[in-house]
């Protein structure tokens, strides 16, 4: 299965080409790569579909493609044996990203019963010749080297194990030994790595070789691996796992290593320094993570474990492989160790994920530093994106991101956006947020198959800056004293020196906030959900947040990526509405311009402002009305609110009206039906009428507001007439 | 001397009963009663109240569905100043009882009733043998239907009581324009062999928060009352 993965904004085709053992080539069908797309394909699918011959099993694959930036394409083939459940991850190489013509690497024999196979791959048109040197203690390793010559695009698979081989010397039971590759052709010309394997156990590891030139640190860092009870979902219970790091002095001279273990235990994270390791040059060294642990105090239980491993000596003379796997030797997880002065490891990561059949997708980003970093997620996938807000990574720390979690529980972004619970793939991308040392990882395994992949694809180009802020909900936002719902979040959005965009990202947490006037409105403590806003009096108040981002340029002469401070602010108006009055609004057909037609009804129906039967029976007059609230400046308001109404100025032949109380829904507005009658077959004589003055209180927020408006109501028959008057003779 | 010591002290018993007949709910165990007394109604008022007024406020703020009796005779309404204790509904109810203490108050099935401590008004306590509304829109329209009740009307005979005509008045409305009213908004309400304010108490309890007020004034040999629905 070959995995291609476009973290940038451009469509390029790919054009792939397969080479068997023998460096024979097979062109297979051009494929078309979307921004921000991953693809999947089966291999022997485009055998298949291209008729070739069945010595295309085994070999080696190049692509070839246009693209503003050569690692727009990320590309790892998985190999995966679902009857052995055996699973090796070969990643992508870029020629022109080799310094020398040296690869080095490790060889593990951790019993009798294992098979290391080297592989070993000419990229170029020409003859290479190549020496394979193992290294190490004389004890573990009776070493006599091997030459060979790769032919033309041939893929040479060395069962190291193999006692009939020419060299036949083998790396004792339960050590480890170096391996050195050189090669007569051009840095790049030849790729190798190692497979480790129990067929009977399904067992299985890849091992890999790198240019020590390329390497810029003495800091190598790994995350996420398992010890003892394992933080993933989903295994058996009584599953425990060993962690293995197997660390290789490369270079001519001593060297001592420093292994620190971070994780988190009973919730609280822990950073742990292991034993100083003395290297001597070409030693090599097996660590039992857990083991060590124990002999530091420390039992257990680990979650988010990460490791770095601090050395002395040239950059590229320590070299590590680390694995995690469980007590039956099935379940096993490569743990891909990063130089973290290398810009491409440490500045973002796009990674592909999956969620086909059981397969679980975890991406894990770990914090290399001693001091407190910050980054962003987005994972996005065909038709959509999904933005996490800004995290912040303590010392040595780690996180991981369980994408089925997030899309099965369909919990929201900051805004408001879930993953379709039918999406079953996409990229991950995380962005550091200012010069960290942050590396990462997607993590993509199937407990019921038994196999791991990881795929750590680099994003290329300058990681992405700060582009842009803006608030969120956006608008004028307007309240009521005593709101206590207003809720503002501060959203950035990040783009990369290729124009992409990114986000929005949720950073209200780590932004300052402030009120122009906190006798208007005043401010909570920011978090992720939000800044909580309290209306406290009427008038207009502006909410000003600055955040501080991380903008990034390029260096004109070094082409180097610099990451500046720059403080992005962001603005949000406040007004708070006091209830003052209430006006005629136009509600058709019953009360068109706020005021309906006189009813005279005589055995009939009165019919409130909503067109509901009130009353039945009734003889006498009627009128349909309706008002809005407004505030100070005539702005209606639409929060909930009840309102009363009281009379005074009674004149007529009953008592004035009861007062009543009603609940206006949040958006309603006021109705009343002036009604003067008698129940059927009463009815009102030919002069019977009523006046009163008519007045509202209303009450929002257990606040009550008198209001400044006044309805003289005249109503009933004058001299025959049936009239209903209603004026708002106070505004 | 002594008969009058003793006198007093009845009445100081008997007084202490009344208060207690309130508050024998008030304590009830029922925890939706309890729930019901502990919320929130932030009673203040800056001018001196008539108890109606008091409740209707207090029952609108804790958005409780209620009733309320109130019984008055000829001149105006008696208005207090209320200062309750704390916040909850309970303290309200207690601090409107205090000014007038020959009140008392109780709930049943999740509705709290304001009543005199004794002599309920005899047309509350008329039984109905059967009243049921569909999805009804107006608690006053259920009210109205409730008077019109044959065994009502005839208690209203019996009792020399006449009604009051009643208002329309304020009602919840949508904006012109929003969506269209929703059918299911409307309320049930049904009830076999009950009391005219069991019955009242069903309606408003179907409804959720509103309240209904009785009044009733003697004056001058003329008994007349109404019931509003003064929440709605």
């Amino acid at each position: 299965m070959v995995v291609l993965n476009n973290p940038g904004n451009a469509q390029f085709i790919v054009n792939p080409v397969l080479y068997n053992l023998n460096g024979k080539p097979l062109a297979v069908r051009p494929v078309q790569v979307g921004p921000r797309q991953q693809l999947r394909f089966d291999i022997s699918d485009w055998i298949a579909e291209s008729g070739s011959d069945d010595t295309f099993k085994q070999g080696n694959l190049i692509l070839s493609y246009d693209a503003p930036d050569s690692v727009m394409l990320g590309a790892q083939v998985t190999i995966t044996n679902a009857k052995l459940r055996l699973s090796f991850d070969a990643r992508d190489e870029m020629p022109m990203s080799f310094k020398s013509s040296r690869l080095e690497g490790i060889w593990w024999q951790p019993d009798q019963a294992s098979r290391y196979d080297l592989v070993l791959s000419n990229m170029e048109d020409s003859v290479v010749s190549v020496s394979i040197s193992p290294s190490g203690e004389p004890s573990t390793l009776d070493n006599a080297g091997l030459s060979i010559k790769l032919a033309p695009h041939e893929t040479r698979v060395l069962d190291l194990t193999d006692k009939t081989m020419p060299s036949a010397k083998r790396v004792k039971a339960n050590k480890a030994a170096g391996l050195s590759i050189s090669h007569s052709a051009a840095p790049g010309a030849v790729l190798a790595y190692g497979m480790l394997s129990k067929n009977r156990k399904g067992f299985s590891s890849q091992f890999t070789f790198e240019d020590p030139a390329t390497r810029s640190s003495q800091t190598l860092a790994a995350t996420h691996m398992l010890i003892g009870k394992p933080d993933l979902p989903g295994f058996p219970a009584g599953t425990s796992f060993t962690s293995k790091a197997i660390i290789r002095n490369a270079g001519d001279e001593p060297i001592n290593v420093i292994p620190k273990v971070s994780f988190i235990s009973h919730h609280n994270p822990t950073t742990v320094s292991l034993e100083t390791r003395e290297l001597r040059a070409q030693q090599v060294e097996v660590l039992d993570v857990g083991a060590e642990l124990k002999r530091a105090g420390f039992r257990g239980p680990f979650a988010g474990a990460g490791m770095t491993l601090d050395s002395t000596g040239k950059p590229g003379s320590l070299i590590a492989h680390v694995m995690s796997f469980d007590g039956a030797g099935n379940q096993v997880f490569n743990v891909p160790v990063k130089d973290i002065g290398v810009s491409m490891n440490r500045l973002s990561g796009s990674h592909p994920w999956t969620l086909e059949g059981d397969t679980r997708s975890l991406i894990h980003v770990r914090n290399t530093t001693d001091e407190t970093a910050r980054f962003t997620i987005q994972l996005d996938y065909d038709g959509g994106s999904y933005a996490l807000p800004m995290q912040e990574l303590e010392p040595q720390q780690e996180v991981a991101v369980d994408v089925g979690q997030l899309r099965n529980s369909q919990t929201k972004d900051s805004i408001g956006r879930v993953i379709p619970k039918d999406v079953m793939s996409g990229q991950a991308t995380w962005i550091e947020h200012g010069p960290q040392a942050l590396i990462g990882r997607a993590e993509v395994f199937s407990v019921k198959n038994a196999v791991a992949s990881s795929f750590s694809c680099p994003v290329g180009c300058c990681p992405a800056g700060d582009n842009r802020t803006f608030v969120f909900p956006s608008g004028f936002m307007k309240g009521v004293p005593g709101d206590t719902g207003l809720m503002q979040l501060m959203l950035i959005r990040r783009q990369d020196c290729n124009g992409q965009e990114f986000g929005p990202f949720n950073v209200t947490s780590s932004s300052t906030w402030s009120s122009s006037d906190s006798s208007i409105v005043t401010l909570g403590a920011p978090t992720s959900n939000g800044c909580l806003m309290t209306c406290m009096s009427g008038g207009q108040a502006t909410v000003h947040i600055d955040f501080e981002g991380v903008c990034v340029q390029v260096d004109p002469f070094t082409d180097n990526c610099e990451q500046l401070s720059c403080m992005l602010p962001a603005d949000c108006d406040v007004f708070v509405q006091i209830p003052s009055k209430v006006r005629f609004v136009d509600t058709p057909p019953r009360a068109p311009d706020g005021k309906g037609p006189v009813i005279e009804i005589n055995d009939g129906d009165v019919r409130d402002t909503a067109g509901n039967v009130v009353k039945q029976h009734q003889c006498g007059v009627y009128r349909n009305l309706a008002y809005e609230l407004v505030d100070q400046v005539g702005e209606p308001i639409t929060d909930a609110f009840t309102v009363a109404e009281s009379f005074d100025n009674y004149q007529g032949p009953d008592s004035a009206p009861d007062a009543v109380t009603v609940n206006i829904l949040a958006g309603h507005i006021i109705g009343d039906t002036q009604y003067f009658g008698r129940a059927f077959p009463a009815c009102l004589g030919s002069n019977d009428h009523q006046s009163f003055k008519q007045h509202f209180s209303v009450t929002i927020n257990g606040m009550s507001y008198n209001l400044s408006t006044v309805v003289t109501i005249s109503e009933g028959k004058f001299s025959g007439t049936a009239k209903v008057d209603v004026d708002i003779t106070t505004p | 001397m002594k008969s009058i010591r003793k006198l007093i002290a009845l009445a100081a018993i008997a007084a202490l009963a009344s208060v207690a007949l309130g508050q024998s709910v008030q304590s009830s165990t029922d925890p939706s009663s309890q729930q019901i007394l502990a919320l929130q109604v932030t009673m203040s008022f800056a001018d001196r109240v008539t108890i109606p007024y008091a409740l209707m406020v207090v029952f609108a703020k804790a958005h409780v569905p209620a009733g309320l009796v109130t019984i008055s005779s000829c001149g105006e309404e008696v208005a207090h100043q209320l200062n309750p204790s704390g916040t909850s509904l309970q303290a309200a109810l207690d601090s409107i009882i205090s000014a007038e203490p020959s009140n008392r108050w109780q709930i049943a099935d999740g509705v709290v009733n304001f009543l005199p401590a004794q002599n309920e008004p005899a047309l509350l306590n008329v039984r109905i043998a059967h009243f049921e509304l569909e999805n009804v829109k107006s608690p006053q329209y259920a009210i109205d239907k409730l008077l019109s009740l044959r065994e009502v009307q005839r208690a209203l005979v019996e009792l020399k009581l006449s009604q009051v005509p009643t208002q329309v008045g304020l009602t919840d409305l949508k904006r012109s324009g929003s969506e269209a009213d929703d059918p299911s908004l409307g309320f049930n309400v049904r009830c076999e062999n009950v009391t005219l304010r069991e019955a009242l108490n069903a309606m408003v309890r179907a409804h959720g928060y509103a309240v209904w007020a009785y009044t009733e004034r003697r004056c001058k040999g003329r008994d007349e009352f109404r019931i509003e629905s003064v929440v709605r």
